[in-house]
């Protein structure tokens, strides 16, 4: 096992810069999820730890052996595909042991090898069977075994599960979350579905246009975006972005906004006391206030410490099962509210809500850049 | 920590696509390249019977163009080419939609639609002959039914000559079109087909306004196809009428033969064949080029 | 298709008419196509004074395959009178070697272009398409010079060589073609696994190929028996491939007109490559629409 570093990572195809200086520094045995939508350079990277990629500019280690120009068989990676890329002509015997038989790991040696992971991912059965014979689940498995095999230093995924529906994708997701405790072994992983890239991951590095924009703990992410951009990115639905101008009040500071209500538009005074930024010199300026749905909840529902509640019309509603979604209509645009199932039948028209204020993260919205 | 130097192996590794393809390539590049240039070259030279490098410029252009065989040439190609690539593509087209309805015996239909396709053109032209005989062939035939005026002699008219050449080639190559045809009939979109016909659009409208313009590149390639036969065309004059009578059915290729291998006439006979080359290219080189681009926008 | 586009539902009146006039006209078709094949065997069949006096369309009186037997191993091509039997394993010598080769460097060349992307691939390969395209007559001149040159003209040899070559342009174009719909990441997957680029090919790729690989081999086969062009520019007398031996038979104006013979002559020439349509007539389709629509 080993640590990954990467040095202002650049990758430029003829002029065109495709990773624009990429620094992460991951642990022995850490789970690191490369997040974003396409195009954004996340698979350009991995691609450049495999070694399918040159490496522009920058240096990629693995421990402390620097690997730019080490032949991808040499770097003691492994990599899953999101199409599988297993083998069609062979069997998913010899599909997982073709890496071992390309390093002349002898015969015996492959075939116990093979047995062994197999037996670990419950497929041993399979191992005579062509991969067209195979189920979505069940080659995505072979993907895995193949990679496991050789016991690799760093796994590399390639949003190994997109190829998957609903369902199976969620029982993989358990599966390589156990294999990663199990194995303790460093991993990378490229996806563009964010949920998937919060449940995984030790860390996540969030990537836009070639650049990294925030490299951090799930929870600090989910918390705490660096910017719009994070905050729009993770989180189903998004965290509500609500344009507002800070206000000196009594107690403190905060941002007027107008709420439908009773159908009409009642002004309502968010406040932002309780913000760890100092707001005086943002005063009489324009502001972004991010609220996640979850913050805004039935009244004497939420627990935060700043909870201030008003009346809002409820424009329509969506049941998820577990809890409710209710839009609402803050200055004019739709506000997304997260409420206990319960309430599923019973809101229509107006009702009370509870907004958790100190939950809330504030963006300049000229830089789109969190305060504080 | 230093840079570990690439291994030589990998250095190679790293260039075998480009060694691999470098025979193939320099082939090319020598072979149709190169020997276009060399024609090009000869073609502006006095070269009788050997190839002489002296240059004396477009005067061989202008010998050609003097040329009433030329001109009997160029006129036919220009006849052949526009009535076989219509005829073609007209029957190949009707068979393709004929087809499509359906058919019961439908492989096996296509299957002998389609069987000229791998004769050459000498058969071809072998067999039609012998059906244009005029004293034994399918003349004698019909008129021994009672058509006493049915004349399928064409070989030996110099008017018809031409019209036997399109009869054989459109016999060719109309099945190869159907099955573009086919083909593509059959990929079209079967939501659009549903859709206009809830809309109330009887089957012939559906065909002329939805199908049949949907086929457009389907059309292209077929004609680009065809004229590209039409330009090379050579065995089956050679089989079907020798280019005669006279030279009244001579086709370029025929003539860039004749002046180059029995007339001694190398110099005249390059500048035909790069008259050719640019006939063909001004028809190719759009064509491919739209379709590789098209290719990567998709 | 769907019941849609039919002509017209069926049960009505003018619907079977319909139906009746759809298949009038197919059948004229196959008439039209299917009358050279029946005249060409009906004559070869025929004795000369039946052929005289008979009707083209009519049946032999009998099975007789004289004409076939005397085609094969006594008629005269000009002055030689050894039959089509010597020129058409000249065909047979040249079509194998030239075949293999072209494919060969085709499934190569197509990988490569396709599986390893380099700088200029797609120059090479434009450059290489539109070799597909060039009328033979712009090479035959500097062709001939070159075989004179090498000190393989006249030989099977140097048709061998023109085959391949421009051969090559179609087979690659077939490859490249079919490896682009394989997925990039099976050679993704293979290199981090160890395989190097030959390795890759033989394991991994050519098993996936044998479709593509009849397609190609019918298509050269066919191109290259079928030939005129360039067995007429560079071969004469006893070197001649089998097209050439045929059409000189035919042209051979010494002595009485044999038409059985020509026809049987004719048949024989035509055989193989009418086989192989019989047997694979479906990927003969395939390299057809292959070969001239995609770029």
């Amino acid at each position: 096992m080993a640590s990954l570093t990467i040095k202002n990572a650049v990758k430029r195809y003829g002029s065109v810069e495709v990773l624009k200086g990429v620094d992460i520094d991951l642990q022995d045995g850490e789970f690191l999820v490369l997040l974003g939508a396409s195009g954004c350079g996340k698979s350009t990277l991995l691609n450049m730890i495999a070694g399918l990629e040159t490496v522009t500019e920058g240096e990629i280690m693995i421990g402390d052996r620097l690997i730019n120009d080490v032949h991808p068989k040499d770097r003691d990676i492994a990599m899953v595909f999101q199409s599988y890329a297993l083998y069609p002509n062979m069997t998913v015997g010899r599909n997982i042991s073709f890496g071992l038989e390309m390093r002349g790991v002898p015969k015996v040696e492959r075939e116990a090898a093979v047995l062994e992971v197999a037996k670990m991912l419950q497929m041993d059965h399979l191992l005579d069977r062509k991969p067209a014979q195979l189920s979505g689940g069940q080659r995505q498995r072979v993907a895995m075994g193949r990679a496991l095999v050789r016991r690799p230093e760093v796994f590399l995924f390639d949003e190994p599960l997109s190829n998957l529906d609903a369902k199976l994708r969620l029982e993989m997701r358990t599966e390589i979350k156990r294999l990663h405790k199990r194995l303790n072994a460093t991993m990378v992983y490229v996806t563009h579905d964010q949920i998937e890239a919060l449940t995984l991951a030790d860390r996540i590095a969030i990537l836009k246009d070639g650049e990294v924009q925030q490299l951090a703990s799930p929870a600090e992410i989910y918390d705490q975006p660096v910017n719009m951009f994070v905050a729009g990115l993770v989180g189903s639905p998004p965290m509500n972005f609500i344009s507002s101008t800070v206000t000196r009040t009594d107690t403190g500071y905060g941002a007027e906004i107008s709420v439908r209500a009773n159908d009409g538009d009642q002004p309502v005074l968010l406040d932002l006391s309780d913000h760890p930024t100092d707001l005086s010199t943002h005063v009489g300026r324009k502001i972004v206030v991010g609220l996640r749905p979850e913050a805004i909840t039935q009244s004497g529902h939420s627990t935060g410490s700043t909870t201030q509640s008003f009346a809002c019309d409820i424009d329509v509603t969506e049941a998820t099962g577990a809890d409710t979604l209710c839009v609402l209509n803050w200055n004019g645009k739709e506000v997304m509210a997260r409420v206990s199932s319960g309430y599923a039948q019973i809101i229509e028209g107006t009702m009370d809500f509870a907004v958790d204020m100190s939950r809330a993260s504030l963006f300049d919205p000229e830089t789109e850049m969190r305060l504080g | 920590m230093t840079r570990p130097p690439l291994k030589l192996t990998d250095r190679i590794a790293r260039k075998l696509p480009q060694i691999v393809v470098a025979p193939s390539f320099t082939a090319i590049l020598f072979f149709v390249y190169g020997f276009i240039i060399w024609t090009g070259y000869i073609s502006l030279t006095k070269s009788k019977m050997l190839p002489n490098y002296n240059l004396i410029g477009f005067r061989p252009y202008e010998r050609l163009f003097q040329m009433d065989r030329w001109s009997v040439a160029l006129e036919n190609l220009f006849v052949f080419g526009f009535l076989f690539i219509f005829t073609a593509i007209v029957i190949g087209c009707l068979l393709a939609i004929l087809l499509d309805q359906k058919i019961r015996a439908e492989g096996f239909i296509r299957t002998i639609y389609l069987y000229p396709m791998a004769i050459s053109f000498i058969i071809t032209g072998t067999a039609w002959k012998w059906i244009m005989n005029p004293s034994l062939g399918l003349e004698t035939v019909v008129r021994g039914w009672g058509w006493e005026s049915f004349s399928f002699g064409w070989t030996n008219s110099e008017t018809m000559a031409v019209y036997a050449l399109v009869m054989a080639a459109v016999w060719q190559s109309a099945g190869f079109v159907m099955a573009l045809f086919l083909s593509a009939l059959r990929s079209v979109d079967q939501d659009i087909i549903k859709a206009a016909s809830l809309d109330g659009a009887s089957p012939w409208r559906i065909y002329l306004r939805i199908i049949l313009p949907s086929m457009r590149p389907v059309f292209m390639s077929a004609v680009v196809i065809l004229a590209h036969l039409a330009i090379k065309s050579f065995d089956l004059v050679v089989a079907l009428t020798g280019g005669g009578p006279g030279y009244a059915s001579t086709l370029p290729a025929n003539f860039m033969y004749e002046m180059t291998f029995r007339r001694n006439e190398i110099g005249v006979g390059a500048a035909s064949a790069m008259v050719m080359l640019a006939t063909v290219a001004a028809i190719m080189v759009p064509y491919l080029y739209s379709e590789l681009r098209g290719k990567k926008h998709v | 298709m769907s019941e849609q586009t039919t002509f017209v539902p069926a049960q009505t009146r003018s619907a079977v008419w319909m139906r009746l006039l759809l298949w009038a006209v197919l059948i004229v078709f196959a008439i039209w196509f299917l009358l050279p094949a029946y005249v060409v065997v009906g004559t070869s069949l025929k004795e000369l004074e039946e052929i005289r006096g008979g009707s083209l369309l009519s049946l032999p009186h009998e099975l007789n395959f004289w004409a076939w037997k005397h085609a094969w191993s006594e008629a005269c091509i000009g002055v030689t009178c050894t039959g089509l039997e010597p020129y058409f394993w000249n065909s047979v010598k040249m079509a194998i070697p030239a075949v293999t080769l072209s494919t060969l460097l085709g499934a190569l060349t197509g990988y490569a272009l396709t599986k390893w992307q380099f700088k200029g691939a797609n120059m090479v390969f434009a450059l290489i398409l539109f070799g597909c395209f060039v009328p033979f007559q712009v090479v035959i001149l500097p062709m001939a010079q070159t075989l004179g040159i090498i000190g393989i003209t006249n030989t099977v040899y140097g048709l061998i060589l023109v085959h391949s070559v421009y051969g090559l342009a179609f087979t690659t174009l077939f490859f490249r073609n079919y490896y682009v719909t394989i997925p990039d990441e099976l050679v993704r997957a293979a290199t981090i696994d160890g395989a190097g680029f030959f390795t890759i090919f033989r394991r991994i790729i050519l098993p996936l190929s044998p479709p593509i690989i009849v397609v190609s081999v019918i298509w050269q086969f066919t191109q290259i028996w079928n030939d005129f062009l360039f067995g007429a520019s560079f071969t004469t007398g006893g070197a001649q491939p089998i097209m050439v031996a045929m059409n000189n038979l035919v042209n051979t104006t010494t002595g009485v007109k044999q038409y059985n013979v020509d026809m049987a002559a004719a048949l024989i020439t035509a055989a193989p490559t009418i086989f192989v349509y019989i047997v694979a007539g479906r990927y003969f389709v395939r390299g057809l629409t292959a070969g001239s629509v995609k770029g």
